[in-house]
């Protein structure tokens, strides 16, 4: 009964099948990463520096208001910092599009954001 | 051969039509989010993120960081010219807003059975968690201030405030949803801005909509263990979103944590089994200090606190496992 | 000849109603389903009317079952029934009328459930007001293509074996 059934098959409808296929195929792929993360460094309240994360070939480092900054390919953090409760090391690094983190007695802030929207409008902790 | 030709053209057609009715659907959904500005500042002792969604962001964003930045020099007792500061140093203050203040914290001090008071600076100081001289005090040390700890000891009258005992206050545990407070009395005195949603230190505030379909403020909670992690995400359209966890502030020795969030009636880092409780209500100061009472007190002993004020919160135990307590609409990760 | 093709007509259209509500039933058993999302066996039926009577007879089905959908489940799920409904029997019988050479019951079910799905997809974002729901037309559209094959395959099965039937019907009522 399969045979017969396979016989009944024209050409449109492989066609058709596969159009939609690739379509979906397509459509799932998944947008390499969250593409685009981009980091932005503040130094009481001002952007001082943006920096691309996605175009660095190699880590770098960066020193803003007394914090010593690593970004890599795919997050930051504080390497080191001259304040005194060294919570902004602690912290570690950060990878996600939407979050932020601060050297507070240094008064420095590092967001990162990226093209694509992230998941969420803010973060409670 | 005229059939052919009329099969395809109809095909084709539908298909068009089709990908034009997607491409309008695709870029209509670009043009419905309204105009918005943002920024990050240090502010209040920690990250101020704002999201202001108006045609005039940088305006609403340069009022709300002086509403903070003024607000912490009326409550902050790291500021030696502050009330709270003049409060603790034994003398009479007269401040009609850290009055009301100070009239909720006993209150929830009340009903939290004394686990959530304001009059633990003391024995906060003897710790310092999250600072340089980070310690863990000695026994008699935190009974000795112990005594003097008491909500009871906050005396209000006559429009004056004053201390009975030699406690001091600390109003971290509140500051941030005060802040958040006041930042929603501002926006909703505004008439051009059409949403925002801040975070003082993580003390969230959403209001209005940022896209003409009135969609829900999404908000993600960090996940307690992985700090590039989170919980899951809380969607609501207007309202208060505060945390309270034992990874904000800590240190570790001997292989025990000592986190920031002490229970004022042992005078040690609470330890009821929670990891972190985050609590959605309908007032900034609120859903910050019953974070923390919900914090110290445990899910069971939270809620009727958590009735009482109309509030809902969502709690994770120390084996990961969370619990929804109340009505929120949080979609787990 | 009228009251054989309203007798027809009936027997479908209830025969439609009863598919529709039977895969209803069926549907809580899969949990990870988007909402919205049918099997859509009661396809069958009006891609069957379609080919027996045409463009008339398969748009009567499409709207009965959105009369029922208004009946039974309210006026939005009525709008959806019926936006899906009437954008898939148009591309159906357009297909079945001349695509006969190129498209078997196989590809016509595909496009009909794939048209049916975006003719909702559309009509949810005229309600809700977003097209955020673009998202969620990914999953639909491979969903489609799998609902679409099921339901064309059993009209592959199912034609040839009523046949019998079509061409009595199709001797006492002249269809073009």
């Amino acid at each position: 009964m399969i045979l017969k059934l396979i016989k009944e098959i024209k050409k449109g409808d492989l066609f058709l099948v596969a159009v939609l296929i690739v379509f979906c195929v397509l459509w799932f792929l998944p947008k390499g990463g969250d593409g685009n993360l981009t980091a932005e460094i503040f130094l009481e309240g001002e952007c001082v520096q943006t920096v691309a994360l996605s175009d660095l070939k190699e880590d770098r480092k960066l020193t803003v208001g007394g914090c010593e900054i690593l970004l890599q390919k795919d997050g930051v953090l504080f390497l080191h910092s001259e304040c005194s409760d060294k919570l902004c090391e602690k912290r570690g690094k950060m990878t996600n599009a939407g979050d932020a983190m601060a050297c507070v007695p240094q008064r420095v802030v590092v967001a990162l954001t990226s093209e694509k929207a992230a998941d969420f409008d803010s973060v409670v902790y | 051969m005229k059939n052919k030709t009329k099969i395809l053209k109809i095909s084709l057609s539908v298909f068009l039509v089709s990908v034009l009715i997607l491409t309008a659907l695709f870029f209509s959904e670009r043009s419905k989010r309204f105009e918005y500005g943002e920024k990050n500042t240090v502010a209040m002792g920690t990250i101020l993120t704002q999201k202001i969604y108006s045609d005039n962001p940088a305006n609403h964003i340069s009022h709300i960081t002086s509403i903070v930045n003024s607000l912490e020099s009326t409550i902050s007792w790291r500021e030696d010219a502050s009330p709270v500061s003049s409060l603790n140093k034994g003398n009479s203050v007269s401040d009609t807003a850290l009055s009301g203040v100070l009239f909720s914290c006993i209150e929830i001090s009340e009903e939290s059975g004394g686990a959530f008071d304001v009059t633990i600076g003391e024995v906060s100081k003897l710790w310092s968690i999250g600072e340089e001289n980070e310690r863990v005090p000695a026994q008699a040390e935190i009974e000795a201030e112990l005594g003097n700890v008491g909500y009871e000891n906050i005396i209000i009258g006559n429009g004056e405030i004053s201390l009975s005992s030699d406690c001091s206050i600390d109003l971290g545990a509140v500051g941030k949803g005060l802040a958040c407070d006041y930042i929603m009395n501002y926006l909703k005195a505004t008439d051009d801005v059409n949403g925002a949603v801040v975070s003082v230190g993580g003390s969230n505030v959403a209001y209005g909509d940022y896209n003409k379909a009135g969609d829900k403020w999404r908000i993600a909670v960090r996940h307690p263990r992985n700090e590039n992690g989170y919980l899951g995400v809380i969607s609501l359209d207007e309202g208060f979103v505060s945390t309270s966890g034992d990874y904000e502030k800590y240190f570790e020795e001997d292989g025990k944590r000592y986190h920031h969030i002490l229970d004022a009636n042992t005078g040690y880092p609470a330890s009821s089994g929670i990891i972190s409780v985050t609590v959605v209500c309908d007032s900034g100061l609120l859903s910050d200090a019953l974070s923390t009472a919900c914090f110290i007190l445990g899910e069971e002993e939270s809620k009727a606190l958590l009735e009482k004020y109309n509030a809902s919160a969502i709690f994770v135990n120390d084996n990961m496992e969370i619990s929804v307590v109340g009505e929120i609409d949080f979609e787990a990760y | 000849m009228k009251t054989k093709k309203v007798a027809f007509l009936g027997m479908m259209g209830a025969l439609a109603l009863v598919t529709g509500f039977l895969e209803n039933l069926l549907i809580p058993d899969i949990p990870f389903l988007p909402v919205g999302a049918k099997p859509g066996l009661s396809n069958v039926v009006t891609m069957y009317v379609a080919s027996v009577m045409g463009f008339p007879g398969a748009v009567y089905i499409t709207l009965i079952k959105a009369l029922f959908a208004l009946i039974t489940r309210g006026a939005t799920a009525a709008f959806m029934s019926l936006c899906g409904g009437l954008l898939s029997t148009v591309v159906t019988c357009i297909l079945l009328k001349f695509g006969k050479k190129y498209f078997s019951f196989w590809g016509i079910g595909v496009m009909s459930a794939v048209m049916h799905n975006m003719g909702q997809l559309a009509a949810s974002s005229v309600i809700s007001g977003t097209p955020v729901l673009i998202n969620y037309g990914k999953y639909l559209l491979i969903f489609a293509l799998i609902t679409g094959s099921v339901t064309g395959v059993m009209l592959l099965m199912i034609v040839p074996r009523v046949e019998k039937f079509t061409v009595y019907y199709n001797k006492n009522n002249s269809r073009k």
